[in-house]
């Protein structure tokens, strides 16, 4: 072997296409506590980790017969004392002198190899921790919704008089009793929904949905809210834009768009949805005529527990901050996205996008 | 059937009539076979396929519980046999899916003419008396090794590609890479296959079978070979002159002509 290669800073073997060892460096040989001469004839296996030797078999062996060529592979070669040498290998297959051999190069990575550990462990650890974290909230929320669905449901009775009748500040103390259950049922719900997207456990039935229909329903279910606040509502979609989305969470994002304009717009205000499609794309845009949200926060309203503007919302109207990381979840797990546009003082765009479907009739 | 044959992205071809149904092992995909299929393809009606979690498959189909085991990849097995119709099926499967086909064969006999086995081991760690090749840490080892290639590439490439699906070449650079777009799968597929134990389903094989053993075989050494022989009713063993683990991949004429031979005599 040429003196330059067999004293490279870096291991080179030669393998036939058996495995067996054609040439080897002495660089290499000196790493594995052997020499040259004593390594030359073996079957590459005996210079591996066991498991090594499987991921040899599995995955690099016929990479290198398929593509002739693999690249940044991490692997444990074994010294002849039994311990384990982490090595980072780059190989060629190739012809010479009539028959097939795979030049490998070795290169030592103890420090690398470290820190990569490290790294994955702390990675694991931190997969672990996110999966307790969400096991923990969703039995949480699940507790903590069964009492107040019994709160809920006998102040129901009180009010509609089922234990008799009530005074005025009976009354009135029963009301706010409901209002904050509801609240409260809506946090939770929030906090559920947030756990189970995290967990990766939301299941979405995917259907050609007709986006004037959802708008008009959206436009049923927040009627009254709009008309209280003294907001305006206008919509502009024609009849054959169709979506694919599941219908519910399609409507619930929706809902959630037009819930946050009416609550974070001054007296009336405009709220306009607008639906467009190109070839492959449809693009739902809610527009409000609010305060607007600064450019450094357009991001950050979709992370979790981030409050648009506690100051200015009503106690009763507060959430815990996950409306728009649910929603942007939800239009994710249906190949789409949920973004944010926003000039401040002159209101803000969220723009759901989602594939386009072909018109279905009826 | 359009579903299950779009899942395991199944590929018939090949001008004869009885099928002959290829199950590839651990580690990559339908591609491993390349070199065999063409000795096969005026004679017998070939369907390739990848499993659930492997190659070019539907990964959206994955269920962690379901394959969990190998039993869930023998479901795929014979969903595809349903799917496609196959009766008198020759089943050649590689490594792990060697077992595969013992399970899919023993749920279904009838569907199967042959099991054709490529360095089946029906447990890869030593047990007591039996002598499977590895320890469990040694499959540990094999673990970590995937995690830091694969993982390692998963942690930091992952979440560009899952926000970049505008750039199909980011995974399809990690399906080159290793033949596995789903870097987490793969793990389960490797704890499915080397922490399973099929050494009972072997006696109840009521299919004829032939085992192909390959000299100096590091994952199915030469007395798993023999033990799966002695265990298995109705089985053909053949020792050969290729070495490692895939003869099929190494010496495609020896393989051939082993299949041929037995395939022949019956």
């Amino acid at each position: 072997m040429e003196p330059l290669l067999d004293q490279a800073p870096c291991g080179f073997v030669s393998l036939g296409d058996d495995g067996t060892i054609l040439e080897i460096n002495t660089t290499l040989a000196t790493q594995l506590g052997a020499t040259r001469i004593e390594l030359l004839g073996w079957h590459v296996q005996k210079l591996l980790s066991p498991g090594a030797r499987v991921f040899y078999q599995t995955h690099l062996f016929p990479l290198l017969k398929m593509k002739g060529r693999v690249e940044e592979i991490y692997l444990t070669l074994r010294a002849k004392d039994g311990t384990d040498v982490p090595m980072l290998m780059h190989a060629l297959r190739r012809e010479r002198n009539g028959a097939f051999v795979s030049d490998c190069v070795f290169v030592r990575m103890q420090q690398r190899f470290q820190y990569e550990s490290e790294l994955l462990e702390a990675r694991r650890a931190a997969d672990r921790a996110n999966a307790a974290k969400a096991k923990f909230l969703s039995m949480m929320s699940h507790d903590l919704r069964n009492p107040l669905t019994s709160i809920s449901g006998n102040a129901a009775l009180l009010a509609g008089g089922m234990h008799g009748p009530l005074n005025e500040a009976q009354a009135d103390a029963i009301a706010r009793i409901r209002e904050a259950c509801t609240t409260q049922l809506r946090m939770i719900n929030d906090i559920l929904s947030f756990a189970k997207l995290e967990s990766g456990h939301v299941e979405v039935a995917v259907k050609p949905v007709r986006v004037a229909e959802a708008i008009a329903q959206t436009e049923r279910l927040l009627r009254e809210r709009i008309a209280e606040a003294g907001h305006a509502l206008a919509v502009d979609c024609a009849e054959d834009v169709f979506v694919h989305a599941d219908p519910d969470r399609f409507q619930q994002v929706l809902l959630n768009l037009v819930t946050n304009a009416i609550k974070f717009m001054p007296p009336g205000g405009t709220i306009a949805i607008l639906g467009e499609r190109d070839e492959s794309n449809v693009r739902i845009h809610v527009r409000d005529s609010g305060v607007g949200i600064p450019r450094e926060q357009l991001e950050t309203v979709f992370e979790p527990f981030v409050q648009l503007d506690p100051e200015r919302t009503e106690s009763t109207q507060r959430g815990v901050g996950l409306g728009l990381a649910i929603a942007r979840e939800l239009a994710r797990a249906m190949d789409g996205e949920l973004t944010a546009e926003s000039v401040v003082g002159q209101g803000s765009v969220f723009t759901i996008s989602l594939p386009a479907a072909v018109p279905v009739p009826g | 059937m359009t579903d299950i044959l779009a899942r395991n992205n199944v590929k018939v071809f090949g001008r004869g009539s009885q099928p002959m149904l290829f199950a590839h092992g651990f580690g990559c995909d339908q591609n491993m076979w390349r070199f065999l299929t063409p000795a096969f393809e005026a004679d017998y009606r070939l369907v390739l396929f990848d499993y659930v979690g492997c190659g070019h498959s539907d990964l959206s189909a994955y269920d962690e519980e379901r394959y969990a085991t190998l039993d869930g990849y023998a479901q795929d097995v014979l969903e595809i046999c349903e799917a496609l119709d196959l009766r008198d099926v020759i089943f050649v499967g590689h490594s792990v899916s060697s077992m595969v086909g013992v399970l899919a064969a023993g749920r279904e006999p009838e569907r199967f003419a042959k099991l054709i086995m490529v360095g089946p081991s029906p447990r890869y760690i030593n047990d007591a008396e039996y002598h499977g090749g590895f320890a469990r840490e040694d499959i540990e080892g094999l673990l970590d090794l995937m995690d830091k290639n694969f993982i390692g590439w998963a942690t930091f490439l992952a979440p560009v590609i899952m926000k970049n699906p505008e750039r199909p070449e980011l995974t399809e650079e990690l399906h080159e890479s290793f033949c596995s777009t789903d870097p987490k799968l793969a793990r389960r597929f490797a704890e499915a296959t080397f922490f399973s134990d099929n050494r009972s389903d072997l006696e109840s094989v009521r299919v004829p079978s032939l085992i192909l053993q390959c000299a100096e075989d590091a994952i199915a050494p030469t007395e798993v070979g023999r033990y799966v022989h002695r265990v298995t009713p109705e089985s053909t063993l053949r020792l050969m002159k290729a070495t490692g683990h895939c003869p099929h991949v190494s010496h495609p004429e020896e393989t051939i002509s082993l299949m041929k031979e037995y395939l022949a005599g019956a």
